[in-house]
C-alpha cells in the first residue's frame, strides 16, 4: 500500500474512534452544561427583557403558567418588576464567566505550584506546601466573607477569592501525582538523554498530571458556581445590578411565602448547573481513571 | 574511553546510610563491552546512574570518586554541562519498555526530543532523522511507526525504540540496563543481535548492566562481578568462565541451571546484606562456603591473579 493511503487510513480510523467515544458522552451533564454555556454566551439576544430595568406597575408577577401571570414575563418578576427569566440569563452569564475564568487562573497556578513542588521536592517542596497548609487551615467561606468585605464587591475580587481559597487544592493533587510520575522509566530516561528540569516538567509530568487535574477541575467548577452565588448572597459578590444568582436568591428573601418564585428559579439554576458540573466530573473520572491505572 | 576510580554512592536515609556503591573501580576501552554482574541490590544500577549522575539527591550523593570519560572528569562538571553529555556521550536504555515510553506523545515525538534539544533541528530535519535511527533498530515501516503511539507496540518493539532514543545523537557510551530482561526469550536474543549490530557499524561501548551470565558470556569482553556496593572480581569474560575465583563468582555459576546433564537446582544460602549495617570485613562472608577467620576481621586486599584478572578475598591472597 502507498505510504499515503496508510496515512489516510489511519486519520480515518482516529475519526471513527472519536465519532465512536462521542456516543459514549453521557447526554444529562453534557446537555446542561451546553445549555448554561448557549444561554450565557448569547444572553443578550434571547433575554426577552433587560436585567436591570424594572417596570414598578408590574412587580411581582407570577410566573405565566399561574394566575395573574403574564406570558411575557415567563417566570414573573420580582419587587422592582424585573424579569425573572431574563435576569436568570444574564445570571447565568455572570456564574458561568465568574467560573470558568477563576477556575483557569487557580488551576493554571495550582498547578505549576503543584508541579515545582513535586518535581524540584527538597527546599522548594517544603515552603510551597508549608505556605499551602497554611492557606488551606483556614474554613474557607470565613476567609472569603474576609475577604469580600476588605476587598470589596467586584468580578476581579471574587475570582482572587477563588484563587486564595482554592489552589492548594490544585497544587497538593498536582504534586502528589507529580511525585508518581518522577519516578516512572520515561522521566529518568528524559533526563538522562539531557532534558532540563523545566522541560521535563512540561513536556512529560504536565501531560501526564492532565487527566487527574480534569477531573478536579469539574469537580472544583461547582464549588466556585456556589461560592459565587454564596458571595453575592452576603451582598459582598458582583454589586449590583448585575444579577447573579445569589443576589436574586437574596432578593428573594422576604417574599418567600408570597413571592417564592423569585428565589425559586435561582435556587434550581444553581443546583442544576452544579448537578451538571458534577456529573461531567464523575464521567471525566471514569474514563480516565482505568487509563490512569495502565501507568 | 570510561575509567571509573574509586567511586561511592551513598544514600543518607533516616534509617542509616546505605552504602549503595562502596569504592569500585572499573575500565571500558574504545568499542568494548563490559558486563557488570550481580544480584538484586548490590548496587549495579546505582552504578549507571552514577555515571550519568542521575542518583536521586535528596537521599543518595556520589561522595568521592573520578569518573573519566574520554580522560576528564564528569563528576566535577557543573549541571549545565552534564546536560550536553547526557544523551550524546553517554546514553541509557531500561529495563521496562512500558515505563520506559511517554504514554502522551509518540514515538516520534520521543526520539525527536533529544535529537532537537542536542541537533537544534526542527520539523522536517528532525522527522527524517527519527526515521533514520529507527531505521537503524530495524523498525519496519518508519515513516508510519513513527505516529505510534507507545500503547500500540508490543514489548519488543518499544524496546527498540528506547534503543532509538539512546543511540539518537550517536553516543560514545550506552549503559544498557537489564535490557532484555522483560522480553521473551526470542525477542531476547534478535534484540542482542541488534545491539551487537549496531556497535559493530557505530564503534559505540556498550556497560551491560544484568544479572544474567548468558548475556554477558554472548556480548561482553569483560565482566565485573558485583556484591554488595564492591566489585568482587573483574576478569576477561572467557576467563570467568574457566577460571572463576571468587567464592561469589563460583556460586554464581553453580546457580545457572545447565542443560546437558539433569541436576538439583542450586543455590547461594543466606541473603544479600543489608547495606546499612555491613560488616567490617568481607560482605560475602556470611554467606561463603570458604570462610576463614580474616575474612570478618578485614576487607580483602585486591589480588591480581593474571593482567587481566583481579579479584578480593582472602583464598587468593599470599597470606
Amino acid at each position: 500500500m502507498l505510504d499515503s493511503t496508510i496515512k489516510t487510513k489511519k486519520t480515518l480510523r482516529q475519526i471513527a474512534g472519536v465519532v465512536a467515544s462521542l456516543k459514549q458522552v453521557p447526554i444529562v451533564p453534557f446537555a446542561t452544561i451546553f445549555v448554561m454555556m448557549v444561554v450565557a454566551i448569547t444572553a443578550d439576544w434571547i433575554a426577552p427583557h433587560s436585567p436591570v430595568e424594572g417596570n414598578l406597575s408590574i412587580s411581582l408577577l407570577p410566573p405565566s403558567w399561574m394566575d395573574g401571570g403574564n406570558l411575557s414575563y415567563l417566570l414573573g418578576t420580582d419587587r422592582f418588576g424585573r424579569d425573572v427569566l431574563s435576569r436568570l440569563i444574564y445570571g447565568a452569564r455572570v456564574s458561568m464567566s465568574v467560573a470558568c475564568l477563576a477556575i483557569t487562573i487557580t488551576a493554571a497556578l495550582g498547578t505549576l505550584v503543584g508541579l515545582m513542588a513535586g518535581y524540584l521536592g527538597g527546599f522548594i517542596d517544603t515552603i510551597l506546601m508549608r505556605l499551602a497548609d497554611v492557606f488551606m487551615s483556614f474554613p474557607g467561606i470565613l476567609i472569603a466573607l474576609i475577604l469580600a468585605v476588605v476587598l470589596g464587591p467586584s468580578f476581579t475580587n471574587v475570582v482572587i477569592i477563588v484563587l486564595i481559597i482554592l489552589w492548594p487544592r490544585f497544587a497538593r493533587q498536582v504534586r502528589g501525582e507529580a511525585l508518581s510520575i518522577k519516578e516512572q522509566d520515561f522521566v529518568v530516561l528524559a533526563r538522562a538523554m539531557g532534558v532540563s528540569s523545566w522541560k521535563v516538567m512540561w513536556r512529560h509530568i504536565f501531560p501526564n498530571v492532565i487527566p487527574s487535574l480534569a477531573v478536579l477541575v469539574t469537580f472544583e467548577v461547582g464549588w466556585v458556581i456556589i461560592l459565587e452565588a454564596t458571595l453575592a448572597f452576603l451582598g459582598v459578590g458582583i454589586p449590583p445590578p448585575n444579577p447573579s444568582w445569589g443576589v436574586m436568591i437574596a432578593d428573594g428573601r422576604n417574599y418567600l411565602e408570597m413571592a417564592w418564585w423569585i428565589s425559586f428559579f435561582p435556587g434550581v439554576a444553581i443546583g442544576l448547573s452544579v448537578f451538571g458540573f458534577n456529573m461531567l466530573g464523575d464521567w471525566v473520572r471514569d474514563r480516565l481513571d482505568p487509563k490512569l491505572r495502565q501507568i | 574511553m570510561l575509567e571509573v576510580r574509586n567511586l561511592k554512592t551513598y544514600f543518607f536515609t533516616r534509617h542509616g546510610v546505605v552504602k549503595a556503591v562502596d569504592g569500585i573501580n572499573f575500565r571500558v576501552g574504545d568499542g568494548e563491552n563490559l558486563g557488570l554482574v550481580g544480584e538484586s541490590g548490590c548496587g549495579k544500577s546505582v552504578t549507571a546512574l552514577s555515571i550519568l549522575r542521575l542518583v536521586p539527591s535528596p537521599p543518595g550523593r556520589i561522595l568521592e570518586g573520578e569518573i573519566l570519560l574520554d580522560g576528564e572528569d564528569i563528576l566535577k562538571k557543573s549541571e549545565a554541562m552534564m546536560r550536553k553529555i547526557r544523551g550524546v556521550k553517554i546514553s541509557i536504555i531500561l529495563q521496562d519498555p512500558l515505563t520506559s515510553l511517554n504514554p502522551a506523545y509518540t514515538i516520534g515525538d520521543q526520539i525527536g526530543e533529544a535529537v532537537e534539544i542536542h541537533q537544534h533541528l526542527r520539523g522536517k530535519l528532525v522527522f527524517r532523522k527519527v526515521v533514520e535511527v529507527l531505521k537503524l533498530v530495524r523498525v519496519p515501516e518508519p515513516e508510519v511507526r513513527a505516529g505510534d503511539y507507545p500503547h500500540q507496540m508490543s514489548g519488543g518493539m518499544r524496546q527498540r525504540v528506547a534503543g532509538a532514543i539512546a543511540l539518537s545523537c550517536q553516543p560514545r557510551l550506552l549503559i544498557a540496563d537489564e535490557p532484555t530482561t522483560s522480553l521473551d526469550v526470542t525477542i531476547q536474543a534478535q534484540y542482542l543481535d541488534l545491539l551487537k549490530q549496531i556497535q559493530e557499524q557505530s564503534g559505540i561501548s556498550i556497560v551491560f548492566v544484568t544479572h544474567d551470565f548468558g548475556i554477558v558470556a554472548r556480548m561482553c569482553d569483560h565482566v565485573a562481578v558485583m556484591y554488595a556496593g564492591k566489585i568482587v572480581e573483574f576478569s576477561r569474560v572467557k576467563e570467568i568462565f574457566d577460571n572463576p575465583c571468587h567464592p561469589y563468582t563460583t556460586a554464581l555459576l553453580k546457580c545457572l541451571p545447565r542443560l546437558d546433564i539433569a541436576s538439583k537446582l542450586v543455590t547461594i544460602e543466606g541473603d544479600v546484606p543489608d547495606l546499612s549495617t555491613l560488616p567490617p570485613g568481607c560482605s560475602f562472608a556470611p554467606r561463603c562456603a570458604n570462610r576463614k577467620p580474616i575474612c570478618d576481621e578485614k576487607y580483602p586486599e585486591e589480588v591480581m591473579i593474571n593482567k587481566n584478572h583481579r579479584v578480593n578475598c582472602w583464598l587468593w591472597s599470599p597470606q
